[in-house]
């Protein structure tokens, strides 16, 4: 088990040191550094721990302080810094939490489109095939009986819906970890705009192949849009969500995550409203 | 997509170092799935007789024909159908309420607003009662006031009205957005019933009464 697993991970980090040569030679062939190069290049796991550690001005994790991280440009350069609201950046990681928002995305997508025939359902079958006494052999009634060679099924799955119920305050509880997450990992970056100067895939795929989610406002807004939707629409190992659409599910299953300023408000108001509108007094 | 991953690091949290609190989920039981289940060939219920049947046992009280315990013990008590539930309001939270923000005291404060600001709970049965924990100047018309708390807002220099409102008024006083969907009238104010007039200062206004100067206007023409 621990040498599968060795091997693993020996696979697999060949494979990601056989990307990075890749990515460079690709970064030789497009005209200009690339967007996102130096975003993601030099942020490996270990490094982010050691700036992170590093840094002591940095507040405790979990406590619910704002955090100020740097904010950077595409290419990567710090151009200012940025306060990252710590009721949702900075709250406790619940791993448990996590795991319920995950399953609870996951059974609420299944289609739940199975079905088998029963043995009503199953063409035919209404007569008896044989005389109930005198024959010499069993009772049968039904050629369609689960014990038929072409009977119905017995017990089988029906459509249905998969989903299960969770409270949306542990919903929100659950964005909030998984955002705080990505924080504490220092693998959460805070871009001013990922808006692309031309819709073209050449412009993101020389950057290393990080897994990573990027997020902007909306397919309308002004910081990212339909061209840097177009631009990474064919990268595999890049997902792209409107604030809106942030949810725990692929935030976990990414790497890294990087939200535009604007898209870090939109999901802060979002997490801040309250679930119960208070009702006016007037 | 795994490939582009680079390995969890140590501490890291991603989809495969979550889970759930241990204890925080039961395993269903699985009948009938062989013997190594333990739950196999009967499926827990034994061999045989009305308990082993689908749908099999007996409803529950039922004592095999005996006269069972609910019917062997005589009655006791009596139900007051024209019991009057008020749901409690101690001055404290009142107190409390209006330091927060969350009642303006310079308004008349209406069962409406109470039960809006959730000072009383959101389900009201026959209204609110004023109870005397803390005392504060306001003037606040509910449905009954206890002999102390009327002193104590009387003291410092408010007015308590005690009014009657039946449930239809009640909901319209707290909820006349509900009239509205329906596109209802407001019902007109009723009357305490003879047993009860003693208990009340005058009936509720209708439509809800917002501020002081009209109802004391209202009041005054009545």
């Amino acid at each position: 088990m621990a040498l599968r697993s060795l091997a693993r991970f020996a696979l697999s980090r060949r494979v990601a040191d056989a990307c990075f040569q890749q990515a460079t030679k690709l970064q030789v062939a497009v005209q200009g550094p690339p967007a996102l190069t130096s975003l993601l290049w030099r942020r490996t796991a270990s490094s982010l721990l050691q700036e992170a550690s590093a840094s002591t001005s940095t507040p405790a994790f979990g406590t619910e302080a704002d955090l100020v991280v740097p904010l950077l440009n595409q290419r990567g350069r710090q151009v200012g810094t940025y306060t990252l609201g710590g009721d949702v950046f900075n709250t406790e990681v619940r791993r448990d939490i996590l795991h319920r928002v995950v399953r609870w995305q996951l059974a609420a997508r299944q289609q739940g489109t199975h079905k088998t025939k029963t043995r009503t359902e199953v063409r035919g079958g209404g007569r008896k095939p044989r005389p109930q006494k005198g024959g010499g052999v069993s009772r049968q009634g039904s050629i369609r009986a689960p014990q038929w060679r072409g009977g119905g099924v017995a017990h089988g799955p029906v459509t249905r819906s998969h989903a299960i119920k969770l409270l949306k305050r542990i919903r929100r509880l659950g964005l909030c970890s998984a955002l705080s997450a990505k924080a504490r990992e220092g693998r959460l970056l805070v871009v001013d705009t990922l808006r692309l100067p031309q819709p073209k895939t050449g412009l993101l795929a020389g950057a290393p192949r990080r897994s990573v989610l990027l997020s902007d406002l909306s397919a309308e807004g002004p910081d990212g849009g339909e061209g840097l939707r177009r631009a990474c629409a064919n990268l595999p190992w890049v997902d792209l969500l409107p604030s809106i659409g942030l949810n725990v599910y692929s935030i976990l299953r990414r790497d890294y995550l990087v939200l535009t300023c604007q898209s870090v408000e939109a999901v802060q108001e979002r997490l801040r409203k309250p679930i119960r509108p208070q009702r006016s007094t007037a | 997509m795994r490939w582009y991953s680079t390995p969890v690091p140590e501490g890291y949290v991603a989809l495969n170092t979550i889970a759930d609190n241990p204890g925080a989920t039961h395993s269903i039981k699985r009948l009938g799935r062989g013997i190594g289940s333990g739950l196999g060939k009967t499926s827990g219920k034994g061999h045989k007789g009305q308990n082993s049947r689908s749908g099999g046992g007996v409803k529950p009280g039922f004592e095999g024909g005996q006269t069972p315990q609910r019917l062997r013990i005589p009655k006791r008590g009596f139900h007051n159908p024209f019991k009057r539930t008020y749901n409690p309001l101690n001055l404290t939270t009142l107190r409390q309420w209006i330091e927060e923000g969350r009642l303006d005291a310079s308004r008349v404060i209406t069962m409406r607003e109470l039960r809006a600001s959730n000072a009383v709970g959101h389900q009201l049965q026959d209204g609110v009662k004023l109870l005397a924990r803390g005392a504060k100047s306001w003037n606040i018309p509910v449905s009954q006031a206890s002999a102390i708390a009327r002193q104590a807002i009387e003291a410092a220099g408010g007015s308590v009205t005690t009014v009657y409102y039946n449930a239809l008024g009640l909901r319209a006083l707290t909820q006349p957005e509900w009239f509205a969907k329906k596109g209802r009238l407001l019902p007109r104010p009723a009357r305490p019933p003879p047993r009860l007039e003693a208990k009340f200062e005058r009936k509720g206004a209708l439509p809800p009464l917002r501020d002081l100067a009209a109802g004391l206007e209202q009041a005054a023409t009545a």
